[in-house]
């Protein structure tokens, strides 16, 4: 049993699966049609996840993912991401995936050295579709990756536990009013320190300093990292990827540690009393970002990575509805 | 026949609500129809009492100006159903036409009517019935086989199309630190199900997002429904139809195309009886000296509309009493 305890295997992230409302497409048909018409240029879009913890790791993008500011909702958190919609299908088929994502990679991980992650946090989060639009027969070949890199590959110690273990009904009380107060886009990665009984919420940027070289001491006991978790199994989700990259990229020190992580996972009446602890074990020899590649593209129904199909000749195709109407 | 109907008449209602000028005054007391602010203010009193709910915007090229550019419809997501409503039988004692109407097809039912609440051998006759209706495999779950088997061969002869565009030398594939047992999990209950035929699942848990919307041609809020399956698909017109009270589907609701989203026509309790529905309650509410106050009208709207669809089970915190 204490083997089983102490046991350290390489992490498993969970990876989000996507799903896109039809309301989705007539958008994106409309303004292909009206707006970009034979233009390739990449768009940028909204997506968006739940923490909840009865729904599981989906992403959604759906028609109001064309607005140009996203409308907040509780218990979801907004993403940023970039649509890049082929105009034929052979380009759609010919791109090179691998160094596509890697490019899309790397573009953002020069974003997050400059450590604008840590005064804004959902800086850490992104997703990116690859779509091609047949107009003729409404069909739409897409293809979706949550980037993020391969390495460094860190350990999980022991099993995920609850967070009851850890805070009593009054902290995790304080938590959800703490976490209520945050403004949004610090909702998905924060701070929790426990001091004694008490609990106090953090900000990133009250934590990490943007200037400052060298990681400042953190009592690596009182201090937990929290993510907005949208897996619901006993694995951490796809989020925290990134997040210990940043944070290991920032605070080298922090090799040959253990580090307490929160996912943070909200009841459907809103406490967090389902979130889970994870320990993470940092190895001695951190391989940085960008010793490899990055990952993160989306497996299909089949389970192979190539991109889905979505066929909306019924609901679209003006000679199948003037058929079904009558 | 009845869709082309509702078709034809969504169509004309559609240029008709371009027409209908926005109701200025209030005659909720005297017709029980809203005015867009009293929607925004009934809207912000539902949100107050019952969390789940919020304001959405929809998208920024449908915005109606008549109501708020960030309160344009209200939404509760991921809601519960965990049975099917024609499961349920229909007894004769839980059902109670709340209102009488002339018109053949007029009338609310109660199918949830308790005359003594929480009778628990009732709750046990719901239980055996929904595991009768599973074991003897009920016609329209048959009818459901064989959609899942043609979308099935549907697949397979995407598969083939789709199978061109598979690549390799991914990094991901050789990643170590992805996660893949949900995919596993899936892959398992879907041979299951394949294996054992369907019935077997007694419960099976559906979501269902919850939309409501302004209506400015009857001038009355308006319920949608999206609804997923266990595995997060959408659900079709038919399955959904399963989860609506027997009496009201098809006719009360229908498919029609959503004022925020663009897309295919989506479910919606159709609202020409609402206003009629609402006068009677406030009447009601009037005569047994009790005052009705315009901020309570989607409280009391969700109620009504629950006898739609009884197995949704969204929130209330709020008790309104009819009598």
């Amino acid at each position: 049993m204490l083997e089983a305890q102490n046991q350290t295997e390489i992490i498993q992230y969970v990876p989000f699966s996507s799903f896109v409302h039809p309301s989705f497409w007539h958008t994106l048909t409309e303004m292909k049609l009206e707006v970009d018409k034979l233009k390739e240029t990449t768009k940028q879009i909204f997506g968006r996840f739940t923490y909840r913890c009865d729904i599981g790791s989906v992403f959604e993008v759906d028609g109001t993912s064309f607005n140009k500011t996203p409308h907040l909702e509780q218990q979801y958190h907004h993403v940023m991401g970039t649509i890049m919609n082929k105009n034929t299908i052979e380009d759609f088929k010919s791109i090179d995936k691998a160094s596509l994502l890697n490019s899309i990679g790397e573009m953002i991980w020069s974003n997050l050295r400059e450590r604008t992650w840590i005064t804004n946090p959902s800086a850490l989060l992104n997703f990116f579709i690859l779509s091609f639009a047949d107009l003729k027969k409404f069909h739409y070949y897409y293809w979706f990756a949550f980037p993020a890199p391969s390495q460094p590959t860190v350990h999980m110690k022991g099993r995920s536990t609850k967070i009851s273990d850890y805070f009593n009904n009054k902290q995790l009380e304080t938590l959800s009013q703490c976490y209520k107060s945050l403004e949004e886009n610090q909702k998905n990665f924060f701070v929790v320190i426990k001091k004694n009984d008490d609990l106090s919420v953090k900000k990133l940027s009250e934590v990490f300093d943007v200037n400052s070289a060298n990681c400042i001491d953190l009592d690596l006991v009182s201090t937990y990292f929290v993510f907005a978790d949208p897996s619901n199994g006993c694995n951490p989700g796809w989020p925290l990827r990134t997040f210990l990259a940043a944070l290991l990229e920032y605070c080298p020190d922090l090799a040959k540690s253990t580090l307490q992580v929160i996912g943070l996972r909200s009841s459907m009446n809103g406490d967090f009393i389902k979130s889970l602890v994870f320990s993470i074990e940092i190895p001695q020899d951190i391989k940085p970002v960008e010793s490899a590649g990055w990952v993160g593209w989306e497996r299909n129904d089949k389970g192979n990575f190539g991109p889905r199909l979505a066929n909306m000749s019924t609901s679209m195709d003006p000679v199948i509805l003037a058929d079904t109407s009558s | 026949m009845q869709s082309v109907i509702n078709t034809v008449k969504g169509t004309a209602l559609g240029v008709a609500g371009y027409l209908t000028p926005v109701l200025k005054e209030s005659k909720f007391q005297e017709t029980g129809v809203l005015t867009p602010e009293e929607f925004v203010a009934a809207g912000d009193h539902l949100v107050h009492h019952c969390p789940t709910w919020q304001w959405a915007k929809g998208e920024e090229a449908k915005i109606r100006p008549y109501l708020p550019a960030d309160k344009q419809f209200l939404i509760t997501r991921n809601v519960p159903c965990y049975r099917r409503c024609k499961q349920i039988e229909y007894c004769e004692d839980k059902e109670k036409v709340i209102e009488d109407e002339n018109d053949a097809d007029g009338g609310w039912v109660d199918t949830h009517h308790y005359d003594n609440a929480g009778s628990p051998a009732l709750e046990e006759k719901v239980c055996e019935m929904t595991l009768e209706a599973a074991d003897t495999g009920d016609s329209d779950d048959g009818a459901a086989d064989g959609g899942d088997d043609d979308e099935d061969e549907d697949d397979e002869g995407e598969a083939e199309d789709m199978e061109q565009f598979q690549e390799s030398g991914l990094l991901d594939e050789v990643d170590p630190s992805t996660d893949l047992a949900q995919r596993t999990e899936l892959k398992l209950k879907a041979d299951k199900k394949q294996k054992q035929g369907e019935g077997d699942e007694i419960v099976r848990t559906r979501t269902y997002d919850l939309h409501i919307t302004y209506d400015k041609y009857y001038q009355t809020p308006r319920l949608w429904l999206i609804g997923y399956d266990e595995n997060r698909s959408l659900l079709t017109v038919e399955q959904m139809y399963e989860d609506v009270s027997q009496d009201h589907a098809k006719k009360t609701v229908t498919m029609e195309s959503h004022p925020h989203l663009s897309g295919p026509s989506m479910a919606s309790v159709h609202p020409c009886r609402h206003a009629d529905v609402m006068k009677k309650i406030i009447e009601t509410v009037t005569e047994s000296g009790g005052e009705m106050g315009v901020h309570s009208y989607l409280i009391v709207f969700l109620k009504f509309v629950q006898t739609v669809i009884p197995t949704i089970e969204y929130d209330f915190t709020q008790n309104f009493s009819i009598n």
